[in-house]
């Protein structure tokens, strides 16, 4: 039972060599699929029913890797928050690896890394050393840096550059931070730091306030912070449909649940009203840019961006309610992002066009697709019955003592509403799109789309349905065992006040929307449209990011 | 320079050395866990004899003797003898990766044990991992 | 004092990585920031008057092994980014004719 940490690493890594041995015969395509289909529900399995049990007991898993006792090896600690992490992590790659089945003839190339991509995801956060940690962050990084371009395109080629040299200074700050820390304590294994920092034996306060905020902005690069987001848009738009998300509904959140792990562990407490103000503003900025795209990826991957910025500000706030919030709205956010992700890939199937003026009219041709991102769209601007209601009203409830974090949230989700009713324009009859618009697309030349890719989107509206319907669990769930402490008062979540407010902000929204259908709307948005950030730029704007941290640490 | 007009010097000096570039990167591949050396040092010198003689033959010569095919299988199949070695240790009731050969007092290579093993697999692995990076940024890698 | 020079060298592969307009220099800035944090990170585990951690006989204080195992790790990671990102700019070259950054994104916007 113990060792069960390790075989979530190892069975991923080796199907995958598995995979790149066998095709060295020629063996049917079928076979690599069956292998990788097979390893991620053997994971699943391992994790859902055997592990299931140390939430009941919290009891923590550990495992020493060669039988190196701490604090001299490395050891996989699997705690609530690990497991959380793990299951919903396995459970998207699984839809992402069903989806991808049928869309493309992905060669087993795809699938090598992909599970490659895996494994790197379980390994960052179950390991308990902090290097190994680095380890696996860079083994997920050049998984994903093969996988963006893998489609071979000019825009995918560049993408995937500019999120290397970024994702690598991160890193490499990330090392800095390392280093500082094990000059001071001279252990690298995060109970031992733990322990350390209690005393603060060794290392300057302002030293240890430096190594943390290196880390945060080094893990921070991948976690989609405000200044440091800008090679997320490109790169989640032109990667392939499954390998977008797999990146947006779980690499984001898991870079963001190790700075969790962390704060928590190095007891840091007072860098989390920083993330207050950094998740209020990663809220915010990115939905301006997110209401001016055409492009439906892009569109969807800004969204991201904002999403996590509710996470972060909820983060911040530190309160139990927020942050059950917090992990509450990064489960919800997985389902609904990946759900959204999986229709815009339909829809770029079946037509071939990622833009969003020029389509019209799908619901007729496309009704299981319209209906699952109606689903979706629904979950993510926070209409209940659905999840999204649920976890962005924990959230403003727990934010209600910050009024300016506050309004930007408030903002930020009246954003969301008005570009995701952009978004469902293109399931109905548009009479403003003219013939001369629509170029090549004619209702006749649409793919039908297979079933397999259906299924996933089905059964991922099915999840956001439900646990919009009954949260309680998964709240008491979160906050009792995952968290170990108690939410101090009972919750009325579906009162009437909070649909209200809910309500209050999707007429808002639309209202947003029909301002920016106008034509001093276009001219605006094609200007923010034209100011993409460039790589030197989003260089400097990192920087500008490790500066700003600094110096509020040294503040603080 | 025309292509037949290749210095033979080069040529002639380069073959000579590479038997004995081979031979040291296998020996620090071997002393590795008594002196500097160990897999990856290793592995990479193994890689860089090889280049030397892409540079000096030209590419279509020791594609003839070192394939990117049969490279490319020797990396898959080291990887694979990596984790099964470290699963040995799970199956012989230890934990993975562990030692599975009793302890000795280590002076010589070969008391070694299982730090030599893994040194070997990991030095083969990198200088064929090597010699593909070479082979693809020629365009000559196997697509 | 050594410790600040290894951060300048930092800085000035970052400095590298940022200001240069070719694709080529900006990976060997990000080269260069690699070796700077490797130098770093020995400088660590460096005591004073001690020698090489090789176990031979009578050999007592010896530097702290660690730093350098850790930056085994680094280095080899640091070659694949390399590897990848120049095999990134091959692709980049043959598509774009060309390898200035201000130049790639300006034929980018016009797709």
């Amino acid at each position: 039972m113990n060792s069960i940490p390790l075989f979530l690493i190892i069975i991923s890594l080796f199907a995958a060599c598995l995979i790149l041995l066998i095709n060295f015969l020629k063996v049917p395509s079928i076979l690599t699929k069956l292998i990788s289909l097979s390893s991620i529900i053997i994971i699943l399995i391992l994790i859902g029913f055997f592990t299931a049990s140390i939430l009941i007991k919290k009891q923590i898993l550990i495992y020493n890797l060669g039988a190196w006792k701490e604090p001299l090896g490395i050891s996989l600690h699997m705690d609530g928050l690990a497991w959380f992490s793990s299951l919903f992590g396995t459970i998207i790659a699984l839809f992402a690896l069903i989806y991808s089945l049928k869309e493309k003839n992905y060669s087993f190339k795809f699938y090598f890394f992909f599970l490659i991509l895996l494994s790197g995801m379980q390994g960052v956060i179950l390991t308990n050393d902090i290097f190994n940690m680095f380890v696996f962050f860079e083994i997920l990084s050049i998984a994903s840096y093969i996988l963006i371009a893998y489609s071979r395109e000019n825009k995918a080629i560049k993408a995937s550059f500019d999120y290397l040299l970024i994702s690598s200074l991160g890193m490499s700050l990330f090392l800095l931070g390392i280093g500082l820390i094990y000059q001071g304590c001279g252990s690298l294994s995060l109970t031992e730091i733990g322990k350390n920092f209690n005393i603060k034996a060794g290392i300057s306060p302002s030293m240890f306030r430096l190594a943390i905020s290196l880390i945060i902005v080094g893990i921070g690069i991948k976690a989609a912070f405000v200044p440091l987001h800008f090679w997320l848009p490109n790169a989640h738009a032109y990667a392939p449909t499954p390998i977008s998300v797999l990146l947006s509904a779980v690499m984001i959140k898991i870079s963001f649940l190790a700075i969790w792990r962390i704060i928590n562990t190095l007891e840091a407490i007072n860098f989390q009203y920083f993330f207050l103000w950094i998740g209020s503003l990663t809220a915010l900025i990115p939905v301006i840019w997110a209401l001016s795209q055409t492009d439906i990826k892009k569109l969807l991957a800004y969204h991201s961006v904002s999403q996590m910025g509710f996470i972060i500000a909820s983060f911040g706030a530190g309160s139990a309610l927020s942050l059950t919030g917090s992990l509450y709205h990064l489960l919800n956010h997985s389902f609904f992002k990946s759900l959204l992700f999986f229709s815009a890939g339909a829809v770029i199937y079946a037509t071939g066009i990622r833009d969003l003026r020029k389509l019209s009219g799908l619901y007729k041709k496309m009704p299981y697709v319209a209906i699952v991102s109606l689903v979706g769209a629904l979950s993510i601007t926070g209409i209940p019955p659905f999840n999204g209601f649920v976890s962005k009203t924990l959230i403003t409830t727990s934010l209600k003592e910050y009024p300016l974090p506050s309004f930007f949230i408030f903002l930020a989700s009246v954003g969301t509403v008005a570009s995701f009713t952009k978004l469902m324009m293109i399931f109905l009859n548009r009479e403003k799109v003219t013939q001369k618009n629509l170029g090549n697309f004619s209702p006749d030349k649409i793919r039908k789309i297979p079933k397999t890719m259906i299924y996933p989107l089905i059964s991922l509206s099915i999840i956001c349905l439900l646990s919009g319907i009954f949260p309680s669990w998964i709240i008491k769930g979160i906050s009792n065992f995952i968290l170990l402490k108690d939410l101090a008062y009972p919750l009325k979540v579906y009162s009437p006040s909070n649909i209200g407010k809910s309500l209050t902000i999707l007429g808002l929204g639309i209202f947003l929307y029909l301002f920016i259908s106008t034509k001093r709307g276009k001219q605006i948005s094609l200007a923010i449209r034209k100011r993409e950030f460039g790589l030197n730029n989003s260089l400097l704007l990192v920087l500008a990011g490790l500066l700003v941290f600094i110096i509020f640490m040294k503040i603080l | 320079m025309k292509r037949d007009e290749r210095s033979e010097i080069v040529s002639i000096t380069s073959r000579k050395l590479v038997p004995y570039i081979l031979l040291f990167g296998l020996y620090l591949i071997s002393y590795g866990h008594l002196s500097p050396g160990g897999g990856f040092q290793g592995g990479v010198v193994l890689g860089a004899g090889i280049i030397l003689l892409c540079l000096s033959h030209g590419i279509f010569l020791t594609e003839k003797k070192f394939s990117p095919q049969k490279i490319a299988l020797l990396e898959a199949f080291m990887i694979t003898t990596f984790i099964l070695l470290g699963i040995v240790g799970l199956l012989m009731g230890k934990s993975f990766l562990e030692n599975i050969f009793p302890l000795k007092k280590v002076e010589e290579v070969p008391t070694a044990g299982f730090i030599f093993l893994l040194n070997l697999v990991i030095g083969l692995k990198v200088g064929a991992g090597i010699i593909l990076i070479f082979y693809s940024l020629c365009g000559r890698g196997e697509e | 004092m050594e410790f600040y020079l290894t951060f300048l060298l930092f800085l000035i592969g970052i400095w590298g990585m940022i200001t240069k307009e070719n694709l080529i220099k900006k990976i060997m800035g990000l080269n260069i920031a690699d070796s700077a944090i490797v130098l770093f990170f020995i400088l660590i585990g460096h005591r004073q008057g001690s020698t090489a951690p090789i176990m031979e006989k009578g050999i007592k204080d010896v530097v702290d092994p660690l730093p350098q195992a850790l930056m085994l790790t680094a280095i080899v990671i640091g070659i694949c980014l390399t590897a990848l990102a120049l095999t990134l700019v091959l692709k980049i070259d043959k598509e774009y004719r060309t390898l200035n950054i201000s130049e790639i994104e300006k034929l980018s916007r016009d797709e």
